[in-house]
C-alpha cells in the first residue's frame, strides 16, 4: 500500500494521472456516439492521423499533441466532406485516410535519427513523458467536451438514434455530426498519450460496450461507462506501477476484464 | 382531450398540395408529375406497388429529398422551410437504420420528438414534459415507458415511435408500413388506435402500405400511385373502381370480396 501511496511523491506520475482521469472520462463519454454511430474504424483511422500530426510535429521540433490534435480535426473534417461529396464507397475512405497517414508518419520519423524510440512510445502509450503543457492542454480541452456532450445531449442523441428524423424536422443534423467528429478527434489525439495509438480504440469501445450491457438507458450507459474507464485508468495505472508494466496495454486490460464481467453480471 | 385548438376557418390552405412533382434518380424517373392535396383530417392510403416511388415521395414530403421539378407545400409551405417542418410526424418503417441495440428506453426515445423544436441551448420546459406525457398518455406507453426498445415487442415499438411523432405536435402523421413484422392482433388494436387518432383527435393520417386490405378497410381515402397518379378517391369509391386490379391484378379485387381468406391476402403479397 505504501508502495501505491509513493506513486503519487512522483510529479510524473502525477501528471500521468490527472491525464489518465480526464481522458478516462472523454474517452467513454465519446465512445457512446462512436460506437451507436458506428465510427469505430473512425476513432482508429484518426489515431494514425494523429501519428502523422505527431511525426509533423517532431520535425518542426515543437509538442507534440497540439499538433495531433490539429491533424486529426483536419482529417475529420476532410472524411466527412469526402464522404459526402465524393463518391468513394463506404469506409473505403477511411482506410485511405488510415494507411496513408501511417505511411507518411512512418517516412517522416525515419528521416529523423533518434525517432524510433519515441516511436513505440506513441504506438503504446508512455506516461512517463506527459509533460506540464500536455497536461494544461488535455484538461482544457477535456473540459470543453464534457460541456459539449452535456449541453448537445439531446441533440447528439437524436441524430446519433435517427439522423433521418433529425433532418427531416429542422435540425442541422450534419453540423451535430460534425461537431460529434471534432470531438471525437480531439479525443484520439489527447488519448494516444496515455494508451497509445494502437489502443485508444479499445479504451473508446470497451468501457462503452459495458455500458451499454448494463445501463438500458442513454443517461446510464453513459454513467456506467465513464465509471468503468475510470477504474481501467485507475486500476491499470496503478498495477502498472506495482507490476512495471506497459500502461496503455495495462488499462486497456482492465478494460476488457471489466467488458467480461458485465457480459457474465447481465447472463 | 385535444392535440390542436381546432380553427374552424374554411378558407385554409390543403395540409399537403403537390404540383406537378416530378423526381429521378440519375435518368431513371422515379415520379413523374404527380399532383395531389391531403386536407387537415383526411385519413388516406397511400398506395402502390413495390417501386412504384412510396418510399421517395415520403422523402419529398420530408424535405430529405428536393423535388427536380414541381412543387410540394405543406401548410403553404416548402418543406425546406423552417416553420412547418414540425408540421410532419414521421414513422419510419421498422426496418429502417435505426438499429434496436441502441440503449435507450422508450421513454428516451419519446422525449427525443421534442428535441428538434428546441434550440441547442434551450432544455425542455413545462410544455414540453406536457407534450411528452400527452402523447405518451393518449399512445399508451407508460406501462414500459423505462424499458430499453431493444426489449419492447414490435407493436410495443411501434406504439414508442408514434408517441415520439406525436410529442412534437404534428399536424400530420405520415406511418410507413406500420404493420410490417407486427402480429395479427396486434394490428388490430393499432389500427383501431389509429382510426381513434383520427376521429377523436383530428389528427390527419396518411398510411402507407402495401396491405391492400388494411388500407381498404381502416382509411377513408386512398391515394395510389405508380410513378405518376393512379388516382386519389375516397376509399369506396375507389373499391368500385377498376384500379385495383389495373395496379394489382385480380387477386386484388378477390381479397376485397373475401376479407377473412388471410390465404388470398398471403398469396397477393
Amino acid at each position: 500500500m505504501n508502495e501505491l501511496l509513493s506513486l503519487f511523491t512522483y510529479d510524473f506520475m502525477q501528471r500521468a494521472f490527472v491525464v489518465g482521469l480526464v481522458i478516462g472520462v472523454i474517452a467513454p463519454l465519446i465512445g457512446l456516439y462512436v460506437v451507436t454511430r458506428g465510427y469505430s474504424l473512425m476513432a482508429d483511422t484518426l489515431s494514425h492521423v494523429a501519428l502523422a500530426g505527431i511525426a509533423i510535429g517532431t520535425l518542426f521540433g515543437a509538442a507534440p499533441i497540439p499538433f495531433a490534435i490539429a491533424a486529426t480535426v483536419i482529417a475529420a473534417i476532410g472524411i466527412e466532406r469526402l464522404g459526402s461529396r465524393a463518391h468513394i464507397f463506404g469506409e473505403s475512405i477511411l482506410a485511405i485516410f488510415l494507411s496513408g497517414s501511417l505511411a507518411l508518419a512512418i517516412v517522416l520519423m525515419s528521416v529523423q535519427s533518434g525517432f524510433s524510440g519515441d516511436l513505440l512510445s506513441y504506438l503504446f502509450g508512455s506516461i512517463t513523458t506527459v509533460t506540464t503543457s500536455d497536461v494544461q492542454i488535455i484538461s482544457v480541452l477535456g473540459g470543453v467536451i464534457v460541456v459539449g456532450v452535456l449541453v448537445l445531449y439531446r441533440q447528439l442523441f437524436l441524430v446519433s438514434f435517427d439522423p433521418d428524423i433529425a433532418q427531416s424536422q429542422g435540425m442541422r443534423a450534419q453540423r451535430y455530426e460534425l461537431a460529434l467528429l471534432i470531438m471525437t478527434a480531439v479525443t484520439v489525439a489527447m488519448a494516444m498519450r496515455i494508451v497509445g495509438v494502437l489502443l485508444i480504440g479499445a479504451l473508446m469501445v470497451m468501457p462503452t460496450l459495458s455500458g451499454m450491457l448494463l445501463g438500458k438507458s442513454f443517461v446510464r450507459s453513459h454513467v456506467i461507462a465513464v465509471v468503468c474507464s475510470l477504474l481501467s485508468v485507475i486500476f491499470g495505472i496503478a498495477i502498472s506501477y506495482i507490476a512495471e508494466t506497459a500502461t496503455g496495454g495495462t488499462i486497456v486490460l482492465c478494460a476488457l476484464t471489466l467488458f467480461i464481467l458485465s457480459v457474465i453480471w447481465r447472463r | 382531450m385535444s392535440l390542436h385548438s381546432q380553427d374552424n376557418s374554411t378558407k385554409k390552405p390543403p395540409l399537403i398540395n403537390v404540383r406537378h412533382l416530378s423526381y429521378a434518380v440519375g435518368h431513371q424517373t422515379v415520379l413523374e408529375d404527380l399532383s395531389f392535396t391531403i386536407q387537415e383530417g383526411d385519413y388516406v392510403g397511400l398506395l402502390g406497388p413495390n417501386g412504384s416511388g412510396k418510399t421517395t415521395l415520403l422523402r419529398l414530403l420530408l424535405g430529405l429529398l428536393s423535388p427536380d421539378s414541381g412543387s410540394i407545400e405543406i401548410l403553404g409551405q416548402s418543406p425546406k422551410q423552417g416553420a412547418h417542418k414540425q408540421a410532419i410526424g414521421y414513422v419510419p418503417q421498422r426496418a429502417s437504420r435505426t438499429d434496436w441495440g441502441f440503449p435507450a428506453t422508450a421513454a428516451e426515445v419519446v422525449r427525443s420528438g421534442r428535441t428538434p423544436l428546441k434550440k441547442w441551448w434551450q432544455l425542455l420546459n413545462a410544455d414540453d414534459h406536457e407534450a411528452i406525457q400527452r402523447a405518451m398518455d393518449i399512445v399508451g406507453v407508460n406501462a414500459f415507458a423505462d424499458t430499453p426498445i431493444s426489449e419492447l415487442s414490435g407493436g410495443q415499438r411501434q406504439r414508442v415511435f408514434i408517441a415520439r411523432a406525436l410529442a412534437a405536435e404534428p399536424r400530420l402523421l405520415i406511418l410507413d408500413e406500420p404493420t410490417t413484422g407486427v402480429d395479427i392482433a396486434v394490428q388490430h388494436d393499432f389500427y383501431a388506435f389509429l382510426k381513434k387518432l383520427n376521429t377523436e383527435f383530428g389528427m390527419t393520417i396518411v398510411l402507407v402500405s402495401h396491405d391492400i386490405d388494411a388500407i381498404t378497410h381502416e382509411t377513408s381515402s386512398v391515394l395510389c400511385i405508380n410513378q405518376t397518379l393512379v388516382c386519389h378517391l375516397p376509399t369506396e369509391e375507389f373499391l368500385d373502381s377498376s384500379h385495383l386490379t389495373e395496379m394489382f391484378g385480380h387477386h386484388a379485387t378477390h381479397v376485397y370480396h373475401d376479407h377473412s381468406s388471410e390465404h388470398a391476402k398471403q398469396t397477393l403479397l
